[in-house]
């Protein structure tokens, strides 16, 4: 496995980021709803949000993170084969220096 | 005669086996003239590389006579000490003042000789690699090649000579892939020359005055850079960063000596301000500014900007430009001693590839100066290497890499990916466990609500009511559906038009269809009779209820109340129920409706029967129990 993730590097950032995300947002839930059990304000939450597993709480956030991942591979694809191109802007320097080749090209082109 | 140097540890003798043209010879300067050497120890011993720099005893400046030894003993010697310890700065190993007998024939100094009587020598390390011109040049775009002679000797060919498929190869080569390659490599130059440059400049307070690319040296394995010619170095201090050049003026309408024109900088390379002003007579090439020949770290840092900007636009100048290829000192001078050439330097005629803020650092390094370019608080001009180099490090972490999958861009991309996986992967479990939960949690919600529920809370009553329906597990649907129903119930109470569709739609969840007319005969039999025409819309709905007393009595009563027909069939459930004590109220209810004098004439036209015998038996209807 680590030596099919070193051959591929981009599976490696994908897997790298999503297990080190998974661990810290899972163990974020775990403590916050044992926190909030302990407390006795779960039920209360519970109830006031009426959480559920059809709740917007549970089934908005699925879809946007979904969305997202997605976005951010068409993004990363996007990226990973797009060939970069700085905007070439007209300068005084540039005309003169222009000038300066096309001269060197006249002046090889006479030899 | 001879062609041995005796130094004070070693004696050294010129590397014939070096050179096109194995004379040993590397380069010419306005200051010295460059030998590769080999020096051994006295006793004998093992023979190490080194570089010989004959430079004169005396030379003549400005009608005066100028002890180049004492100016290179007290300042040139001084500052290559105070640079020991940098590693990136090449060492002195030896200043031989006296060159006793030694002679070499030489035709690029004046009087063709080099010998004791006008010049010393300085040996120092040997830099095995190319300068940064070669390098650029020579080994990586291969612009440039050496060929062997047949008499052993070695010819320069240039691209401008190669042959056409030779040419085609090189054009091919300048691709995407290898402009990225080149640049990720010429930006790993610019940061490890200012490196050297904070040392040398900022922590050692000397300015250079001289760097361009033949002054800087790429060793052959590393890739190192390393700084050479200290021979126009300037020591400065803290308080006072800067000095002013010399007076003297030249006239730049004639040819003039190069050390009076380029006392500070070479041609091309140097800072505007580092040219020697104007005599009368002739004109300044630049635009005139205040502070003018005031030389600081902005006009090293100037050169920096002028030699990259030649590194990365070499492809093109040495393609397109047989004047620069031949004598890029005449080129310069020629071409390019004006405002428009010489300053804010771009990238606009070489590769489009190449990063827009390295080309903005080119530019700013290279700007045109004006009247605050030294001021610590304009913030169009590099004051510090420290904040030069900060730009190209930012630069290279936003150029895209030639393995893109090293580029940070994409890297990012495909990490925010993984992460949005893992917050997808967390709340797909979020969401498993309150699927599986969910008809305990629903459970827990309906025990809270009912226990102090009260008629406003309906609709919230509903919600978990069908919660619970949908979620129970199979085998506990009717049971779960018994409940509700029991605590709408409750109290011996009738149900409302409200609680009547909402039993009707926990009914269609109830998986065992059997139980259906006897869960609709119950609503019947606990409906409000003060709402029955809605409940009956609601009773008639339901599929698969059908044969059942409640239903048939809902179907007759919406007939006759919502269809305004059927009332033939309505009358006969009505006699059927008559005395039905379980439907009571909905069997008054029917009788309610029939009892119009349309309604009874109709069921007696279709039924044949009197309208007396009809309005006896409604009157009837209901009265058994009541």
């Amino acid at each position: 496995m680590r030596k099919l993730l070193e051959r591929y590097p981009i599976a490696q950032y994908v897997a790298g980021m999503f297990i080190r995300t998974f661990i810290i947002a899972l163990g974020l839930f775990v403590v916050l709803f044992a926190i909030l059990q302990l407390t006795g304000v779960y039920a209360q939450i519970e109830s006031a949000l009426d959480l559920k597993y059809s709740s917007p709480f549970v089934v908005v956030p699925l879809w946007a993170f979904l969305a997202l991942a997605v976005l951010c591979l068409f993004v990363g694809l996007l990226i990973y084969f797009h060939q970069y191109k700085r905007a070439l802007v007209k300068t005084t320097f540039g005309s003169a220096f222009t000038g300066i080749l096309e001269e060197g090209n006249a002046g090889e082109g006479k030899a | 005669m001879n062609n041995e140097i005796i130094g004070n540890s070693y004696k050294y003798v010129i590397d014939t086996s070096y050179g096109i043209n194995k004379d040993g010879f590397i380069a010419i300067g306005s200051e010295s003239v460059v030998y590769k050497g080999l020096k051994t120890k006295q006793d004998g011993g093992l023979q190490f590389s080194c570089v010989l720099k004959f430079k004169p005893k005396s030379t003549l400046e400005n009608g005066i006579v100028v002890n180049r030894l004492d100016l290179f003993r007290t300042e040139e010697l001084k500052i290559f000490e105070e640079l020991r310890e940098c590693r990136s700065v090449v060492r002195i190993d030896d200043v031989i003042e006296d060159l006793g007998s030694f002679s070499l024939a030489c035709d690029k100094v004046n009087g063709g000789v080099i010998n004791g009587s006008s010049y010393f020598c300085v040996v120092e390390e040997f830099i095995d690699g190319w300068n940064l011109d070669e390098y650029c040049r020579e080994e990586y775009w291969k612009l440039r090649r050496i060929e062997p002679l047949s008499n052993g000797l070695s010819n320069v060919v240039d691209y401008q000579d190669f042959s056409p498929e030779e040419k085609a190869a090189i054009d091919a080569s300048y691709s995407y892939e290898n402009v990225l390659k080149y640049q990720n490599q010429i930006m790993l130059f610019m940061i490890n020359l200012c490196e050297i440059m904070q040392l040398v400049t900022e922590q050692k307070d000397i300015l250079h005055l001289d760097i361009k690319p033949e002054n800087i040296m790429v060793t052959r394995y590393g890739k190192e850079l390393v700084l050479i010619d200290f021979g126009r170095s300037k020591k400065t201090t803290k308080a006072n960063r800067h000095f002013d050049r010399s007076p003297s003026a030249v006239d730049y309408g004639v040819n003039e000596t190069i050390d009076a024109m380029y006392q500070y900088g070479t041609l091309g390379y140097a800072a505007p301000e580092c040219y020697a002003k104007a005599s009368a007579g002739s004109d300044f090439p630049f635009s005139l500014f205040p502070g003018q020949g005031r030389i600081s770290v902005e006009s090293d840092i100037f050169s920096f900007g002028a030699t990259f900007w030649e590194c990365l636009n070499i492809f093109e100048l040495a393609t397109k430009s047989r004047r620069f290829v031949h004598d890029p000192h005449d080129f310069y001078r020629d071409r390019f001693l004006c405002d428009a050439a010489y300053v804010n330097r771009d990238l606009s005629c070489t590769s489009p590839h190449y990063h827009k803020k390295l080309e903005a650092v080119i530019r700013k390094c290279t700007r045109k100066r004006n009247d605050r370019y030294t001021d610590p608080e304009n913030k169009d001009f590099y004051h510090s290497y420290y904040e030069l180099r900060k730009e190209i490090e930012d630069a290279k972490d936003s150029a895209p890499t030639i393995k893109k999958e090293e580029d940070v861009k994409v890297k990012n991309a495909f990490s925010a990916c993984g992460s949005m996986l893992a917050l997808l992967a967390v709340f797909l479990m979020v969401f498993a466990a309150y699927y599986l939960m969910a008809f305990n949690i629903a459970q827990g919600k309906w025990d809270a609500l009912t226990a102090n529920y009260n008629d406003t809370q309906f609709y919230r009553l509903e919600g978990i009511a069908q919660e619970l329906v949908a979620t129970a597990p199979g085998g506990q649907v009717d049971d779960t559906y018994a409940r509700i129903a029991g605590f709408t119930y409750r109290n011996g109470g009738d149900i409302s038009e409200y609680e009547a569709p909402m039993l009707i739609g926990l009914l269609q969840h109830i998986d065992r269809p059997a139980l259906l007319p006897e869960r609709v005969d119950e609503i019947m039999r606990h409906a409000d009779t003060r709402k029955f025409k809605e409940i009956a819309t609601e009773v008639v709905k339901l599929e698969g209820a059908e044969g059942s007393i409640g239903y048939d009595l809902a179907l007759a009563i919406f007939n006759v109340e919502v269809g305004k027909t059927g009332m033939a069939e309505a009358y006969e459930t009505l006699t059927v129920y008559l005395d039905n004590p379980d439907f009571r109220s909905a069997v008054v209810k029917l009788k309610n409706v029939l009892d119009t004098d349309a309604n009874i004439k109709a069921i007696a036209d279709a039924t044949g029967s009197s309208k007396l015998e009809i309005q006896e038996v409604l009157k009837n209807a209901g009265t058994k129990g009541a």
